[in-house]
């Protein structure tokens, strides 16, 4: 009778202990979704901070170096009004980045506006200005189109965003006098987008951290100083969000660098 | 051209600086302008302005946001044929607190664009 007693004891302290635990699991929980509810208002609060408070004073300095370009006649302050223009839309496009890592590790792709395109003309469409940049820092510059007829289902202005920054990078990482390429083919039922440098390329620890947020390869930053280590991270997860990839290979420093988008095709 | 003639636009902008800029290459091009800073001035207007075409930014003071205000006129029979534009610094695809069914003719992102192309817009939708 003793030992029944003390073994019914031993239940109840250990439901009793279960009980706790699972009281804090519950808690710990609750607060972690708490936690992650409240960071997604802090999200919110930031895209509006960012998005009204540092878009509206570029727009108006947008807007007025327009203006004031419209009626000068000076082609020296034409310049200058030009080059504040330049400077001005680089932090407009760093804004938009911001705002673009703010909302990069939602899973959902409610922000997604996708559409069915040809993917040879949109790169091709895509890579069009930068003929003039490759060709000032006399590095010759090539689209390949392989096969034509390949249809993709993309969020466009999130796709360009990802191409261009492929197409900076290999033009700011590449010597003069050297190649960047860009290849469009087909695999079964993939579109591939291959921008192919020769450049500073990358070590075996830089491959595996290139996507990460805010990295920079020691090799890169002494290129240039003024990259933030943000492009390929959103790259990645727009990438993602098209149920696509993005890779990247390299045969090592001062070899060139190749990196491939991988997207479904679809009828 | 003669006042009655000119295309109306109703546009409604909080940023002073913005609605000065643009206000002036509006009227530049030959529309009759009437500039509100907030929803409810926007709506005072309606009552006795009739626009060709209405512009809206998203995020403004008071107690209606843009969203508010497309709610409002598309609603109302007299402005069944009006085009809109939404023209605002939050982007088509970055939310505005929440997802809004509301939709306007155009969207355009103020900082991506410029005054030429907002006045291309302009003339595309409301020829005048």
């Amino acid at each position: 009778m003793s030992n029944y007693l003390a073994w019914q004891s031993d239940n109840f302290i250990t439901i009793f202990i279960g009980l706790v635990l699972l009281e804090i699991l519950i808690l710990v929980i609750l607060s972690l979704w708490k936690m992650f509810h409240n960071n997604e208002t802090l999200k919110y609060e930031f895209i509006t901070i960012i998005a009204h408070k540092y878009r509206t004073p570029l727009t108006q300095v947008k807007w007025l170096c327009e203006n004031l370009l419209n009626s000068e006649k000076d082609e020296y302050k034409k310049e200058s009004l030009r080059n504040i223009n330049q400077s001005n839309d680089k932090l407009i496009k760093l804004t938009n980045s911001l705002i673009e890592i703010t909302d990069s590790d939602r899973s959902a792709t409610a922000s997604y506006s996708f559409e069915t395109v040809h993917l040879c003309d949109f790169v091709r469409l895509v890579a069009e200005p930068y003929k003039t940049l490759f060709h000032e820092k006399n590095i010759f510059f090539s689209v390949e189109c392989v096969a034509e007829d390949i249809k993709v289902k993309i969020d466009k202005q999130r796709i360009e965003f990802v191409l261009q920054s492929l197409l900076e990078n290999a033009c700011t990482y590449t010597s003069p006098g050297k190649n960047v390429r860009v290849i469009v083919e087909r695999s079964f039922r993939k579109g591939l987008v291959s921008v192919i440098d020769q450049g500073i390329g990358l070590s075996g620890g830089d491959l595996s951290r290139i996507f990460t947020k805010f990295f920079r390869s020691d090799s890169a930053r002494r290129v240039d100083t003024e990259g933030f280590g943000i492009s390929l991270f959103l790259s990645k997860a727009i990438m993602r969000r098209h149920k696509g990839k993005i890779q990247v290979s390299s045969d090592g420093p001062e070899k060139g660098a190749k990196f491939e988008l991988i997207l479904k095709v679809v009828k | 051209m003669e006042t009655s003639q000119k295309k109306k636009v109703l546009w409604v902008e909080d940023d002073k600086l913005l609605g000065k800029i643009l206000g002036e290459a509006i009227a530049v091009k030959g529309y009759e302008l009437q500039l509100a800073l907030t929803g409810r001035e926007a709506i005072t207007t309606l009552k006795d302005f009739t626009p060709d075409i209405i512009m809206v930014d998203l995020y403004l003071p008071g107690d209606m946001n843009g969203y508010d205000i497309l709610e409002r006129v598309t609603t109302d029979p007299r402005f069944k044929k009006t085009p809109t534009i939404i023209l605002s610094n939050f982007g088509k695809t970055e939310h505005f607190g929440k997802e809004h069914p509301v939709a306007a003719t155009r969207y355009l992102l103020k900082a991506d664009v410029g005054i030429s192309q907002i006045l291309a817009t302009l003339h595309e939708l409301c020829p005048n």
